[in-house]
C-alpha cells in the first residue's frame, strides 16, 4: 500500500469527524446566557380593569410585572405649571397600550404598558421644575 | 484538495454560526413611546397620529341605558342628587340625535368591515351610527341595596350586567352607564380617572359595553367643573364635567366598544383621549348646542380634519365642513 492509500482513510475519517463536529455549530442557535433579573416588589393594586397594578409619582424602585400583563402609570402634577412629561419606557420589553378607556383628571399624565418579553425596562418622566420620576419594571413570565 | 474542503467547510460553519449569533443583536426595537399628557393644554396634541381601525366592532346603532346604582340615590325615585346629574345626563343624550347634533357626527367617519389599519373609511364598510331620534333607551334606579362605598371594578361590571338583564339588552350597540351615587368613590376616582369604559359579558354570553361613571361633580375642577367659560349659555359651570366626561366616554364607546379592538392611535389613545382638556385653540372645549339645548363638551378626534392630517373638532357636518 503506498503512502497515499494509507493516508486517505485517515484523512476521510478526519474530514467526516470535522464535518460532524462543524455541523452542530452551524445549525442551532447559540446557548443563551441566562439573564439574572433583579429582585422586584409587587405592584400596588390597580384601579382599572385588566391591570396588574399601578404606579404614581409616589413610587420608586423596582417592581414586578408578569409577562403579558399591564401596568398603569398616573403622574399627578403638583401644580398646573409643572405637568409631568409623557412617560418613556426604555428598550422594547414594554409596549404602550390603550389609555383611552378612561378620562384622566386635569393635571394627570397617564400611561399604560404591557410586558411583552422577560427583562427590565426603566420608566421615566420629568417635570419643568426639574423633578424626575423613575421606576424599573422587571417583566418575567 | 481534501484539506481545502475541510477548511472551507469549517469556515462556512463558522460563518453560519456567526450569523446566528448576530441576528438577535440586529433585531429592531419598538418606536419610542409617546403619550398625551391629559392636562389643560392649548392645542390638540398630535402624538400617536390618526386613529386606525383595529378589526373589531364599532357601534352602528347606539342606544344608551343608565342604571343609578344603590339606594343612596333614593328608594323609589332619585331623591339624592345634589348636583342634578341625572337630569343633566338624560337631557344631554336625549338631545344627541339627528341634524340638530353636529357634535357626535364627527365619529360617523369611523367604520367597521374594512381592513385592519385603515385610517380613512371614505364610505367603505359600516359607519358608526348617528341616531335619528333620542338614543336614550332607558333608565333604572337599582335601589335593591346600597352601592359599596368603594366598589371594585368587578362589582361595577357586575352591576352593568345586572342592569342589562333588567333592560333585556346586550351586544355592542348598547352601552350601559353605571351611575354611582354622590359620595361613593371607587378607588382611583378623582386622582387617577374621572370615568372609564370597558366591556364585559352579558348574561346571554354576548358582549356588553359599559361605563363606570362616578358622581362627577364630587371631583370638582379636576374632572371639568368650570373648565369652559359659560357666558350667557345657561350652562352651570360646576356641572360642566358631567357632559364633558360623559361625551368623552360615549364617543369612545361608539368607536371602541370592546377596547382596544376598535379605533385607537399608535399609542393606544382613543378619540376622546386625544382631545381631553384642551383649553384654547383648535379643538378647545366649548359650549355647544344639541337640538337647541346647550352643553359643555370636549372636542373629539377627526381623522379627516385638515385634509387627513387629523385634529380635534366640536362641530362636524362633513369632511370639508368641520371645526
Amino acid at each position: 500500500m503506498n503512502r497515499a492509500l494509507r493516508v486517505l482513510p485517515l484523512t476521510a475519517v478526519a474530514l467526516m469527524s470535522a464535518c460532524t463536529s462543524a455541523a452542530p455549530a452551524a445549525a442551532p442557535a447559540p446557548t443563551p446566557t441566562p439573564t439574572v433579573l433583579p429582585a422586584c416588589t409587587k405592584l400596588p393594586d390597580p384601579v382599572l380593569p385588566h391591570s396588574a397594578g399601578e404606579l404614581t409619582e409616589q413610587q420608586s424602585g423596582v417592581y414586578c410585572l408578569p409577562r403579558g400583563q399591564r401596568v398603569d402609570v398616573f403622574l399627578t402634577a403638583a401644580r398646573s405649571s409643572d405637568l409631568w412629561s409623557q412617560v418613556q419606557a426604555s428598550g422594547s420589553i414594554l409596549a404602550p397600550t390603550n389609555t383611552g378607556v378612561m378620562t384622566a383628571p386635569i393635571g394627570v399624565t397617564p400611561a399604560m404598558f404591557v410586558g411583552t418579553t422577560d427583562g427590565t425596562s426603566v420608566l421615566t418622566s420629568s417635570a419643568p421644575s426639574g423633578k424626575t420620576w423613575k421606576v424599573t419594571i422587571v417583566v418575567k413570565g | 484538495m481534501l484539506r481545502s474542503a475541510l477548511v472551507a467547510g469549517s469556515a462556512a460553519a463558522l460563518a453560519v454560526a456567526g450569523l446566528a449569533i448576530a441576528a438577535p443583536a440586529g433585531a429592531s426595537e419598538l418606536a419610542p413611546h409617546h403619550m398625551n399628557a391629559h392636562a389643560a393644554k392649548t392645542a390638540a396634541t398630535a402624538t400617536g397620529g390618526n386613529l386606525a381601525y383595529g378589526g373589531g366592532n364599532i357601534v352602528t346603532a347606539p342606544t344608551v341605558y343608565y342604571v343609578y346604582w344603590g339606594s343612596q340615590w333614593g328608594t323609589s325615585s332619585v331623591t339624592n342628587d345634589p348636583s342634578g346629574e341625572v337630569a343633566l345626563q338624560q337631557s344631554f343624550f336625549s338631545h344627541a340625535y339627528g341634524s340638530g347634533d353636529t357634535f357626535f357626527t364627527s365619529q360617523t367617519q369611523y367604520c367597521q368591515g374594512v381592513a385592519t389599519g385603515t385610517t380613512q373609511c371614505n364610505g367603505a364598510g359600516t359607519p358608526v351610527g348617528h341616531p335619528a331620534s333620542n338614543p336614550l333607551g332607558g333608565t333604572w334606579l337599582d335601589s335593591s341595596a346600597k352601592a359599596p362605598t368603594r366598589p371594585s371594578t368587578a362589582q361595577i361590571a357586575a352591576e352593568a350586567v345586572k342592569a342589562a338583564t333588567h333592560f333585556g339588552i346586550s351586544g355592542d350597540n348598547v352601552q350601559v352607564v353605571v351611575d354611582l351615587p354622590h359620595g361613593v368613590v371607587p378607588s382611583g376616582f378623582k386622582t387617577q380617572y374621572c370615568a372609564w369604559h370597558d366591556h364585559t359579558t352579558a348574561g346571554n354570553g354576548a358582549d356588553l359595553p359599559y361605563t363606570n361613571m362616578p358622581y362627577i361633580t364630587d371631583a370638582g375642577s379636576g374632572c371639568g367643573a368650570n373648565f369652559v367659560a359659560t357666558g350667557s349659555s345657561g350652562v352651570n359651570g360646576a356641572d360642566e364635567g358631567i357632559t364633558i366626561v360623559g361625551g368623552h366616554e360615549y364617543a369612545e364607546t361608539l368607536t371602541d366598544p370592546a377596547p382596544s379592538s376598535g379605533w385607537v392611535d399608535s399609542t393606544g389613545a382613543e378619540t376622546g383621549d386625544k382631545c381631553a382638556w384642551i383649553s384654547s385653540g383648535q379643538g378647545a372645549s366649548s359650549i355647544i348646542s344639541l337640538n337647541g339645548a346647550n352643553f359643555a363638551v370636549q372636542s373629539l378626534w377627526s381623522n379627516n380634519f385638515g385634509g387627513g392630517a387629523g385634529g380635534c373638532v366640536t362641530s362636524y357636518t362633513s369632511a370639508s365642513n368641520q371645526h
